[in-house]
Order: structure tokens, then C-alpha cells, then sequence
């Protein structure tokens, strides 16, 4: 055994140090499971301290290390792909403040998303970014991957509501990034944190703020016979200077496997597609754009328009969307999401083409997608069991990311490079590019022990 | 640097940018604080950028960017400033797609021109830094430079998208990307966003925009006291109201701004669909009726106009010193009643502006004559108040201040324990410290 | 190595997981333990990997983590991917049980196949329990401290079954509701379920459940020869035994002419409804079983569907109501019991926190994991506590038992209950 093992071991005791191989199995991958690594240990810290003992230990020892959440990144960005130790932070569960007054919450990174917004929605407050996953994701992996969701349309990212941080870098150190709820002064270390794949240092406290529930949410399923009227409804909304809180894309392939699922949200299975777009703000504003998005979707050939009735159906419409990935996972044993950012104004000429591509492969392929940000996630099923498929799949990947660089859009708009999209990087960045960010890791990791393999490609014997 | 040698660096600049565009030495209305760089250039495009730096650097020429000037004695004082770099040719807007709601500008691109080219599509960029009439988009994205509308619409850094930004070495590197969701790789529009020009040099900028509003209106409560107005602060936003910005401003602040208004107020402005406006305006009177405060109602010109003339409060005031506070929001009366009390004795015409939302505090006012008495009280006041407000997360900023206050007091503030990060980034991205050398936190 | 038998047959089940990780939180143990190997989407992994041959039956890790499963499947309720986690667990703990055993694995093994199959062998073992709960010195040996652990939690969710336990709620014996006069012409006709341990433990619960039923004008019909549903069986990995049990109440519900089959227990309930899937490989029972399955209902899913009707007496209390598992996410019934708890007269309804997420009850995984099942039941009162609440609605025997037990430990002035037993109490 490694001198390491048995010094974690004295820090978290025995039992909270894994190393069995049986039971490093369910860690080898995260929620994209076509990436498996099993790292060498997993340890359960419960505190700030435990966490900078732990990596204490391992810097001395040169071993890897990362931080790990629920383990739903759509990356591979939570696997141990050069081995080392998975800290695994789900049991730093606790909201340790809410402060209504300066509308603030200081939470440890293994609190779950919903769970924030749960604790204070009776005061009429939620936690704004809202990823697919949120019933299960940690606010921890929420700031390493920048995480978004249907609501940072009008809200922002996760970016734009963690105030403050408090993160162990890989040397064991302890930083305060932010002020937790003030300005602080110097580089925006925090921005720079939040979203760095967990390849700068470990989170163990986080500030994030609270906002106000809205007087009034309406929200609308409009639905099209044609994926191109759909994607020029989409334009034609943000060019008319509405801004939703949501505006999203179902295709029918999702709808169909939504349908099945337990999150049946009475979708009309026969559309092309729908648009579920939600309007919130005051009641005076809601109704006047509910108005005029009713108007543009008609005039770009929607056959209904239907606005939610209640609360009920509402929050049902919502569930199908959120376990729509999920869902897809019925058409096939496997599911490939990708994720990939264009220009608005080209979703009705690059939507039609991702089909296309997919078709040309022989793939079968459901969108459910961001589609009020261009954030595009084509979702490929297939069976990781047929090796020509899987090739296949990889190369349609291929081609969807360049078209979409090639528009002038990016790689990723949310699930973040993890392992997954490395390869891509240089579509989007020169070499000078990846080596200003490689100087930027540099200094937070010198030796490049944190979430080593992430982010950034290793060319000529080194890191950019 | 040598007679000769400033020739033949001059000889250089001219190469680079054509000789219309190198002024040497620099006019007075160029010094930075009390320092007068040797060059002043205007380069047209980023490849010029790009030149100019490698000569810098090659020759380890301290490099100062500026877009409008408004913002250059907001920080330390230079240790050296050899070229002062002038974005002041490179204007135009690169690229506008409204149904993108996004905008790629030059760094030189003027706030007020790019709004007003938006304007016909009903979009805009919510900025209103102090003297945005002479504002560039470049310097906003430097200094992250934000005004009141910070309450609705965020810091400046909350809406760049992407940058171009000259390193030190005169190599290019682009950060983000042109599309508003993007977690390719690292952000590195947050380390330049607020770098005051100590990293690198932006030369484009990528923002997101938003729709323009249908209407505006202000609404203002007037009282002699701070108790109620804040109350009425706290009262709006815990309700479903949406103000763009929520400002308190004391006597001072007021009698520059509404000449028959010289007393305590809070201001509040709406930007919304008309329906929506209405709605607030009508809110919040009511609320003023139940406080029993005075209550005036701008609408849109009369509303644009005072907050445009807030945003020269400071030159209307002929302000000497400003300090900029950051405390939480709940504690924003208390933190500038405590400037008050702290400077009240030694400063001239005290103005307060202060955003209860976001716990954001600007006092200023003038000197009344630099002697050391007065300078050290200066000074001893900012350090109590840094004292004072550390114990509750809060900062102290001196965004404008004579350079005999400025060399004994650094304008930032203690950094903390990420300092030595901040150091390792400077370091990584300017190892010559040619960039601003010496104006930024802990004088990096 | 071991071949997987059961869970071979499951294969396709283990392929719809795509590890998206959703169904974590809404897991009992990973929220304790935070650990994936006790959460679905781990021990799915775990299953996957033996399906696969990368793990071999004899795994210690395997093992251990398919045992600590509480079976609440409220994995089922949030899995987008519809993976019958419930079917999967069941078929691997079978293959397991042929595999190896502990000890108390092949005591509850022997009780499972050799007592609880047969009614009268269950009376016989019950008989002293029954006795032993109404002495007083039984309490006195619950508080004390001679008992060894395991026995004298035993003896804690015995005293937990006593009638005496909510006194002032018990229905007098005398007391029969009588049809009222608009349903006296209905004449339904309803076979009533009346559960093994529910019929030696829970008299009060099955006299009540019958009232109520007679209340609403059905003539019910209680088969003296019905057995246990064989629910313990499955999840303990007995899949023969609980076939068996199941084609012999298949057979003897057969005879009832009856509209539906009312079950008051939702462990018993999620069993029963699942006859069809159990014995779909049996082609002599696999018509019959699914039949039978459609007749089932939960005693309030029923009493919403023929339109329930309260009596008219307020009870005047704060209620609130804990899902059972079984009920929840096994068979889906969600509404039926809020709606029926909310008609009862004088009701002030205040909603329990986590109420989907299980007590830690779990069938007998409280005698064979207290540890974890008490820091489950810890977590339940801590909620229970903040409603305020008089009295906790629940339609389950074991956790009916679980939480009186934890009520009183806790000093807590909560009464246990349940939700059919008040209604009963509203018929003058």
C-alpha cells in the first residue's frame, strides 16, 4: 500500500478511504460514461480542513487529484484519467447562511442545486442557474463547470451568481476568491475560477447569490411542423428585442421519448417541433411580450401556441424538458451528447445541416437544445457495443463541431472540455491562445497535479 | 532613456504608425497624475498594436493603453510612462448582427457612438460609467467601469463576450468567442476585464446587448433624513419591483442635480415596456405616500437627463478625492454615514451616491487646500475607514485623488491572501513589467 | 464464476441507464453516505460490470452494496431512462442469494420460505408476540438496557404495533359503520387483501379499512386462505418462494367475483400489482397473474376512484403525511392519498419535507441495517418535527412501525397513523 493511502486514511479514517478496485468501478465515469478511467482512490471529506489535509498530502506526494460532485458533467470531466485520488465532496452538504437582507446564501460545494432553491423559495427567493440536472448536481460542479441551464438566457450563468469562493489550490494553500458578497479588489480571480474545470484547486465554501422571484411567469409551447420555421421563430424573437427567460427546442424525437418516459408533459408527439419559452418579469411587461411572441411564432408557422394553464402544468412542461436527455436514453443503450454554441442568427441554415450530417453517418439523432442562446446539443444514440458505430459517431462529433466553428460559434457552451473535447480546442484556438492559457493553469497548478488531462491539449511533450 | 535613444525610438514609432500619429513629447492635457510620458501614439489597427508592443518590449519601454483618458488616475502612480498608447483611431464597429444581440467593437469604439448605431434595432449596451458621454468601450471593459445601471444589468464584465487582447510581447491572443453562452477552455475575459491595462492590451471587444427599453421613467423620494428613504430602499427591493438602478444621494449630490431639490433622496429609474413602468411609477408613489416622502416623477428625457448629469457629478462638484466603497448591500447607509463622519471635517462639498442594492458607495468632494495637515487627515481617514469596513468584507477603493495622497496611501487596498496568485499572473503575462508598471493592486 | 441467471434476463434493463446520475439525490443511502456505490446509478454500475464479466459474483463490494439497498425504488420516480431498478435489484439479489449467505441471511431465509408461506404456522409464531405486546413489563424491557441491541429493537417495533400505542384513536370494537343509504344500492362487491404480518399485527388497521369500505356501500370478502404476497421473498432475492405464494393467491382470489382487490399495505400493494411481471415466464399463470394485478388497488387510490365520501364528524387535528415508498414510487399512487387525507373533516394539512424519501423502514432493513435505517428515521423526525404536526398520516405496516417507534424514542408528541384509520373515525 502507498505511504499515501494510510496517511489519507489517518486524516478521514479507514472506511472513508476507497481503494478497493470493486468499488473504484462506479467512479471510472462521470455522466458521460464513454470515458472511463478508474482513479486510484476515492476519499469522502467532510470539511474544509479534511480537504486541505488531503491535498496536502498528495502534492507532497506528487499524486493526482479531483474534486468530484454527483458526477453528472457531460465532459468526462470528473474522471481520474491519469489515476490519482477523487475527492468526493458529496457529504459537504450543508447551507451554512442565508442572509435574505443582502440576498446571499453561503453554501459548501456538495449542497445540491435544487436544494438551494428548495431552502428559499418560501421567502420568495431561488438560485438562479438552473441546469438540466439540478436535482442532482452540486453547486461545487456547478462552479467548476460554469454550469448553465435553460434560465441563463436572462439570467447569466453560474459565473454571473457565485460571489465569493474559498478554494484550496493545489498546494494545499487556502485563497479567498471574491469577497463573498462585496467588491473585492485585483484580477477577477474568481471569474477566472469559476468554470476552470476544477483544474485550478478545490472549492470548499461558496457564496452565491439569491434572486427574487418574479411577480409573474407565463410560459408558452408553441409547436411547428418544420425544424427550419421553428429555428426562424427562434431568430425572429431575439431580433424583435424580447428577451425570455427561457427559450428552448424540442424536436420530435425528443418529444417521442419524453412521451415515454415519467415525464410525460402532453407534448404534441406529431409536431416537427416545439418551443417552450417562458416570460417572467412583471405582470405588465409578461403579458405584453407573451403577446408578441404569440404573434412571431404564427408568423413563422407555428400551428398552436398554447400558454400553461397553472403551476401544475407549468412545472410538468418544465420536468419534460429537463429529463429529456435522460429520456433519450430509451432509444438506445447509449447516448452521446454534444454541446456546441453558434451565432443565433444561423440556427435555421446549421440546424437543418446537423441533421444532415447525422443522416449521412446513419445515426439517429434527437436535439434538445438552448435554442434562445444557440446552444445546440444534438444528442446521437447508439450502441457503444457496435465499435463501427462508435466510430462513426465520433467522426459526425467531428464534423458538427467544425460547422459549428466554422459560423462563428464555439465548442462548448455549458457541459465544458472535460476530456471529451480536447481534441476540438485548436478549431477554436491558435497556439498562442492555448499557451496564455496554459500560463494561466501554471499558476495556479505549477505542477500539475489538479484534474491533470482536462481542459487544454498536451502537444509536444507539453502542456498548453 | 537617452536623447539618442528616444530618436531613434520615436524614428520606430513613426515607422509603425505614420508620423501624424506619434506626438512627443506629450502635451500636458496627456500627464498621467504628475508624470509625463515620452510618446504619445495613435495607432489605427491592432496589427500597429502588435508593433508598438514588440518594440516595447524589446526595448523594455513601459507601454500605458488609454482610450478617452477619463479613467488614467484611477490607480497608482506609474512607476514609468514611456508610450502612452492611445486607442483614440481605432473606432469602428466591427461587426453587428442584431438578431445575434451581440456587437464586436474596436477598443476605441466610443460608447455613445455604438449606442446610437444600436439604437434603430432597439438594442443597447446598459452602460453608464462616470463621464460616459466621453466613455470607450475598450476603457469600460479595462477598468471594469460601471455606473448605477450595475443594479439591473450587472458590471461591464457580465457582458463581454470575447476579446482581442496585445500581450506584452506583442503577440495576439483572442479570449471567448463571439456567442453569449461559452465555457471553451478558460475565460480569460475576466482577467483582462478589470486589469487596468497591466496584462495586456485590448484592441476588440465581443459584447452581449440587450433590448432597449420602451420607456423610462424616475422616480424620486425626498426627505431630510436617511431613516426612511432607506426604508423605502429596502422596501423596493424586496418587492416585485425591477429598478435599473437605485441610487441615495445626499444634499450636496442633489443641489447639482435638481437645483430645487437640495435635500436627501433616493432615486429610482425604470427602464421597461411602457405598461410596466406605469406600473412601477405607480408603486413606488404609493409607497412614498405610506413613508409619507415627498415624491417627484421624471419622465424620459427629464428621467435620461439626470442620471446623464450624475454621471459628471464628480466635474459638476469639482471633485479632488473619491473614494469608491464596496460593503453588503444591507449596510450601505451605515458605511457612508461613516465616510461621512470621517471626512465630513476635512472635505468641501461631500457628495454621496450610493447604491443600497448592490452595497456599491462613491463619496467625494474637495480639498480645500493640499497642505500635510489636511493630506495626512485625508489619509488617515481612508485608513480607518479600510480599518473599519475589513471586519465586514468591505473595501475601500480611491478612484481619484491628488498624487501627494496617492503616494501615501496605495488607492486599492490590502489584496489578501491571492495576492501572491495575482503576482504569479502578472508576472506570467508581463515579465518585463511594461504594462502599466506599477499602477494596479499592491503595485504590480 | 458464477453465472448471473436472474440478471441475465435483465440485461436489457441495465443497458437503458445512461449513467446520467439524476436518480442520486433522490436516493436515501448516497444522501447519507454520499457515496456512489450506494446510490442506483453505482450499484446499477456494479450489476452492469457483473453482466458484463468485469465483476465477479463473489465481489465482497458487490455484496455489500446490493445489500445495504433499502429497495425504495424512488429511483424509479426521477429515472428519465425508465430503468426498472425495482426488477433489476430483485433478480440480482436472487442470484446472489444462490451464491452465498451470512448466518442471519439463512435464518431470514428459513422464516421467509418456511413461516411466512403458511398462515397458520405465521399465527402460531405471532401468537406470543401478540401476547407479549400488551404486558407492561415488555416496555420496561424495550426502555432498559438488558437486552441485547438487535433483540430489543425487535421488541421496540413490536410495542410499535400495539392498539394501546394511539389509544385515544381506537375505533371502539362495537362500532360498525353502517352503509349509508345512497350507497346501500351500489352493491360493489371488493376482495380485501388482509396482508400476513398486517392480519397478526394490524387488526385495527384491517377493522377499520373494512368499515370505511362498508361506509362507502362495498360488500367485501376477506378469503381466510389468502397468503402473504411474497414481497419479502422478492426483495430478499427468493424469487421461487414468492412465485409460489403468488400463484396460490392468484388461485385463491380467482373465486371472488369481485370488482377490485383492496390492499391497505403498499409494500403488499407494489407486489400484488407486479403479479404479472413475476410470473410472466409461467405460461399457465402469466394470463391469470396479469388479471389479477389489474384488479389490485391501494385502499385510497380505490376510495378516490369510486368517489370517497368522510363522515360528517371533524377530527380537528394537524395532519401531515409521509409517502410510503412502496406506495409513492413503486406504485405511483402520489395523489390518491393527499386528496383523501385532505376531504377528512377538520383537517389542517401541513406538507412534510422529503416526504417521498424513505424512512429507513424498508421492510426488515431496519432489524438488518439499524444503524443506517436510524439515521434515515433521524432525518424523517427532524422534518416531522418542524411540521408541528398532531398526528403522521402513513400507509404502511412496517412504516407505521418505524416511525411510532422513532416518535417515541424521540419524546416527540406525534401520533402515527395510518390515513384509513382516521378516516374511520369520521363516520358517527
Amino acid at each position: 500500500m502507498a505511504s499515501w493511502i494510510a496517511e489519507l486514511q489517518e486524516i478521514v479514517g479507514r472506511e472513508d478511504v476507497l481503494t478497493d478496485p470493486e468499488r473504484l468501478l462506479a467512479y471510472e465515469c462521470d455522466g458521460l460514461s464513454i470515458h472511463k478511467h478508474p482513479p486510484a482512490a476515492v476519499v469522502f471529506p467532510e470539511s474544509a480542513e479534511e480537504v486541505v489535509g488531503i491535498v496536502k498530502v498528495l502534492w507532497r506526494h506528487r499524486v493526482p487529484f479531483l474534486a468530484r460532485g454527483a458526477g453528472t458533467g457531460l465532459s468526462g470531466g470528473a474522471v481520474a484519467v491519469e489515476g490519482g485520488v477523487i475527492l468526493e465532496l458529496a457529504r459537504m452538504n450543508h447551507i451554512l447562511e442565508i442572509d435574505y437582507a443582502n440576498r446571499l446564501a453561503v453554501v459548501e460545494p456538495g449542497v445540491i442545486n435544487l436544494m438551494l432553491t428548495r431552502a428559499v423559495a418560501d421567502a420568495g427567493y431561488f438560485y438562479a442557474p438552473d441546469p438540466s440536472s439540478q436535482m442532482a448536481c452540486t453547486l461545487g460542479g456547478n462552479v467548476a463547470e460554469n454550469a448553465g441551464g435553460p434560465h441563463c438566457l436572462k439570467y447569466g450563468m453560474t459565473v454571473h451568481h457565485v460571489l465569493g469562493l474559498d478554494v484550496v489550490l493545489p498546494n494545499g494553500e487556502v485563497v479567498t476568491l471574491g469577497g463573498h458578497g462585496t467588491d473585492a479588489v485585483g484580477y477577477d480571480l474568481l471569474g477566472l475560477f469559476v468554470g476552470s474545470e476544477g483544474t485550478f484547486g478545490i472549492v470548499t465554501k461558496i457564496t452565491v447569490r439569491l434572486t427574487r422571484q418574479p411577480q409573474a411567469v407565463k410560459t408558452l409551447l408553441a409547436d411547428f411542423l418544420s425544424v427550419e420555421d421553428t429555428s426562424r421563430a427562434v431568430s425572429a424573437i431575439i431580433a424583435a428585442g424580447i428577451l425570455p427567460s427561457a427559450l428552448e427546442m424540442m424536436d420530435r424525437a425528443t418529444i417521442e421519448a419524453v412521451e415515454a418516459s415519467v415525464y410525460a408533459a402532453g407534448l404534441p408527439t406529431d409536431a416537427a417541433a416545439v418551443l417552450l419559452i417562458e416570460l417572467d418579469g412583471l405582470a405588465a411587461s409578461v403579458e405584453h411580450e407573451a403577446e408578441r411572441i404569440v404573434e412571431l411564432c404564427r408568423t413563422n408557422g407555428a400551428r398552436q401556441v398554447i400558454v400553461a394553464r397553472d403551476e401544475a402544468e407549468r412545472a410538468r412542461l418544465w420536468a419534460g424538458r429537463k429529463g429529456a436527455f435522460g429520456a433519450l436514453g430509451r432509444i438506445s443503450p447509449d447516448l452521446m451528447v454534444q454541446d456546441a454554441v453558434i451565432p443565433r442568427s444561423t440556427l435555421p441554415e446549421v440546424l437543418p445541416e446537423v441533421y444532415r450530417i447525422a443522416a449521412r453517418y446513419g445515426l439517429r439523432m434527437a436535439n434538445v437544445f438552448h435554442a434562445g442562446d444557440g446552444n445546440l446539443h444534438p444528442n446521437i444514440c447508439f450502441d457503444g457495443r457496435d465499435s463501427d458505430e462508435v466510430r462513426r459517431v465520433k467522426e459526425a462529433c467531428r464534423e458538427i463541431m467544425e460547422l459549428c466553428v466554422r459560423v462563428g460559434g464555439t465548442l462548448t457552451g455549458e457541459h465544458g472540455i472535460g476530456l471529451d473535447k480536447i481534441a476540438y480546442m485548436p478549431l477554436v484556438f491558435t497556439d498562442d491562445d492555448l499557451e496564455a492559457m496554459a500560463r494561466v493553469r501554471a499558476v495556479f497548478d505549477p505542477e500539475g497535479l489538479c484534474n491533470p488531462g482536462k481542459v487544454l491539449p498536451v502537444r509536444r511533450c507539453r502542456a498548453f | 532613456m537617452t536623447l539618442q535613444g528616444a530618436d531613434r525610438i520615436e524614428q520606430e514609432l513613426v515607422s509603425i504608425v505614420g508620423e501624424a500619429n506619434v506626438l512627443r513629447p506629450a502635451p500636458e492635457a496627456y500627464a498621467i497624475d504628475d508624470r509625463h510620458p515620452s510618446f504619445v501614439v495613435f495607432p489605427g489597427t491592432s496589427e500597429e498594436v502588435a508593433a508598438i508592443l514588440r518594440l516595447a518590449h524589446a526595448q523594455e519601454l513601459a507601454v500605458v493603453p488609454m482610450g478617452s483618458g477619463r479613467r488614467l488616475s484611477f490607480g497608482n502612480l506609474l512607476e514609468r510612462a514611456d508610450i502612452l498608447l492611445s486607442t483614440r483611431r481605432m473606432t469602428r464597429i466591427l461587426e453587428y448582427e442584431p438578431a445575434d444581440l451581440t456587437a464586436s467593437v474596436e477598443a476605441g469604439c466610443a460608447l455613445e457612438a455604438f449606442n446610437r448605431a444600436a439604437l434603430p434595432h432597439r438594442q443597447w449596451l446598459p452602460f453608464d460609467p462616470p463621464d460616459a458621454n466621453r466613455a470607450t468601450l475598450g476603457g469600460i471593459a479595462a477598468a471594469d467601469d460601471f455606473g448605477p445601471l450595475r443594479h439591473g444589468y450587472g458590471r461591464p464584465r457580465d457582458s463581454v463576450i470575447g476579446l482581442e487582447v496585445v500581450q506584452a510581447d506583442g503577440t495576439r491572443i483572442r479570449a471567448g468567442g463571439r456567442v453569449v453562452k461559452n465555457v471553451t477552455g478558460y475565460d480569460l475575459n475576466k482577467l483582462f476585464v478589470g486589469s487596468f491595462g497591466t496584462l495586456g492590451v485590448l484592441v476588440r471587444v465581443h459584447f452581449k446587448l440587450r433590448p432597449y427599453p420602451e420607456a423610462e421613467a424616475t422616480s424620486l423620494f425626498l426627505d431630510s433624513e436617511w431613516e426612511r428613504l432607506e426604508s423605502g430602499a429596502r422596501q423596493i427591493l424586496q418587492s416585485e419591483l425591477l429598478p435599473a438602478a437605485l441610487v441615495l444621494a445626499n444634499e450636496e449630490a442633489m443641489s447639482a442635480l435638481l437645483p430645487d431639490y437640495p435635500r436627501k433622496a433616493l432615486l429610482a429609474r425604470f427602464l421597461e415596456m411602457a405598461p410596466a413602468v406605469v406600473y412601477q411609477v405607480e408603486r413606488v408613489k404609493a409607497l412614498a405616500r405610506s413613508l409619507s416622502l415627498e415624491f417627484v416623477e421624471l419622465r424620459d428625457e427629464a428621467s435620461r437627463s439626470i442620471w446623464e448629469k450624475l454621471g459628471r457629478l464628480h466635474r459638476l462638484l469639482s471633485t479632488d478625492l473619491r473614494l469608491r466603497l464596496s460593503v453588503l448591500p444591507a449596510r450601505t447607509v451605515e458605511a457612508f454615514c461613516a465616510g461621512e463622519r470621517a471626512l465630513g471635517e476635512t472635505l468641501a462639498r461631500l457628495h454621496i451616491l450610493a447604491q443600497p442594492g448592490t452595497g456599491i458607495v462613491h463619496i467625494g468632494g474637495k480639498l480645500p487646500i493640499e497642505d500635510e495637515p489636511t493630506l495626512s487627515l485625508v489619509v488617515q481617514a481612508i485608513r480607518h475607514l479600510r480599518t473599519m469596513w475589513a471586519a465586514h468584507r468591505g473595501r475601500v477603493i480611491v478612484e481619484h485623488a491628488p498624487p501627494e495622497i496617492k503616494r501615501r496611501v496605495d488607492v486599492w487596498g490590502e489584496v489578501g491572501a491571492s495576492l501572491p496568485l495575482m503576482r504569479a499572473l502578472k508576472h506570467a503575462f508581463d515579465p518585463k513589467r511594461i504594462l502599466s508598471p506599477g499602477r494596479f493592486v499592491a503595485g504590480l | 464464476m458464477a453465472v448471473a441467471r436472474a440478471l441475465a434476463h435483465e440485461a436489457e434493463k441495465l443497458l437503458a441507464c445512461i449513467h446520467c446520475g439524476l436518480c442520486l439525490s433522490a436516493c436515501p443511502t448516497y444522501l447519507q453516505l454520499g457515496d456512489e456505490n450506494d446510490s442506483p446509478r453505482g450499484r446499477l454500475y456494479l450489476m452492469r460490470a457483473v453482466a458484463e464479466g468485469r465483476l465477479p459474483m463473489t465481489s465482497e463490494a458487490l455484496a455489500r452494496h446490493i445489500d445495504l439497498c433499502l429497495g425504495c425504488r424512488a429511483c424509479e420516480t426521477v429515472c428519465p431512462s425508465g430503468v426498472r431498478y425495482g426488477r433489476v435489484l430483485e433478480a440480482m439479489r436472487a442470484d446472489l442469494a444462490r451464491e452465498r449467505l451470512t448466518l442471519g441471511q439463512r435464518g431470514a431465509r428459513f422464516l421467509l420460505n418456511h413461516v411466512f408461506t403458511s398462515p397458520m404456522r405465521l399465527r402460531w409464531i405471532f401468537a406470543p408476540t401478540r401476547w407479549l405486546r400488551r404486558r407492561p413489563f415488555a416496555r420496561r424491557l424495550a426502555e432498559g438496557g438488558l437486552l441485547p441491541a438487535r433483540l430489543k429493537l425487535a421488541l421496540e417495533l413490536l410495542l410499535a404495533t400495539s392498539p394501546e400505542a394511539d389509544s385515544i384513536f381506537t375505533l371502539p370494537r362495537e362500532r360498525r359503520p353502517s352503509p349509508s343509504a345512497s350507497a346501500r344500492g351500489e352493491g360493489r362487491r371488493v376482495a380485501f387483501f388482509a396482508g400476513c404480518v398486517a392480519r397478526e399485527l394490524f387488526e385495527q388497521t384491517n377493522r377499520a379499512t373494512k368499515e370505511v369500505l362498508m361506509a362507502h356501500g362495498c360488500e367485501v370478502e376477506d378469503p381466510p386462505d389468502q397468503v402473504c404476497c411474497g414481497a419479502l421473498h422478492a426483495h430478499a432475492g427468493e424469487l421461487e418462494t414468492a412465485r409460489a405464494l403468488a400463484r396460490r393467491n392468484v388461485r385463491v382470489f380467482e373465486r371472488c367475483a369481485a370488482e377490485a382487490l383492496v390492499v391497505n399495505v403498499a409494500g403488499c400493494g407494489a407486489m400484488l400489482k407486479e403479479y404479472g411481471e413475476l410470473l410472466a415466464g409461467d405460461p399457465e399463470y402469466a394470463e391469470r397473474a396479469r388479471a389479477f394485478a389489474a384488479r389490485v388497488r391501494d385502499i385510497s387510490e380505490y376510495l378516490i376512484e369510486i368517489g370517497l365520501r368522510p363522515g360528517s364528524r371533524p377530527v380537528g387535528l394537524t395532519v401531515t403525511y409521509d409517502a410510503p415508498c412502496h406506495l409513492h414510487h413503486a406504485q405511483r399512487v402520489t395523489t390518491a392519498p393527499l386528496e383523501l387525507i385532505r376531504r377528512i373533516p377538520g383537517i389542517t394539512f401541513v406538507p412534510l419535507v422529503e416526504s417521498e424519501i424513505c424512512c429507513g423502514s424498508a421492510g426488515i432493513y431496519n432489524l438488518r441495517h439499524p444503524e443506517l435505517a436510524d439515521r434515515l428515521l433521524h432525518r424523517k423526525l427532524e422534518h416531522l418535527r418542524r411540521t408541528g404536526a398532531d398526528v403522521v398520516l402513513t400507509g404502511n405496516a412496517g412504516c407505521l412501525m418505524h416511525l411510532r417507534r422513532g416518535v417515541r424514542r424521540a419524546g416527540l408528541s406525534i401520533r402515527v397513523m395510518h390515513p384509513i384509520e382516521l378516516l374511520a373515525l369520521t363516520y358517527e
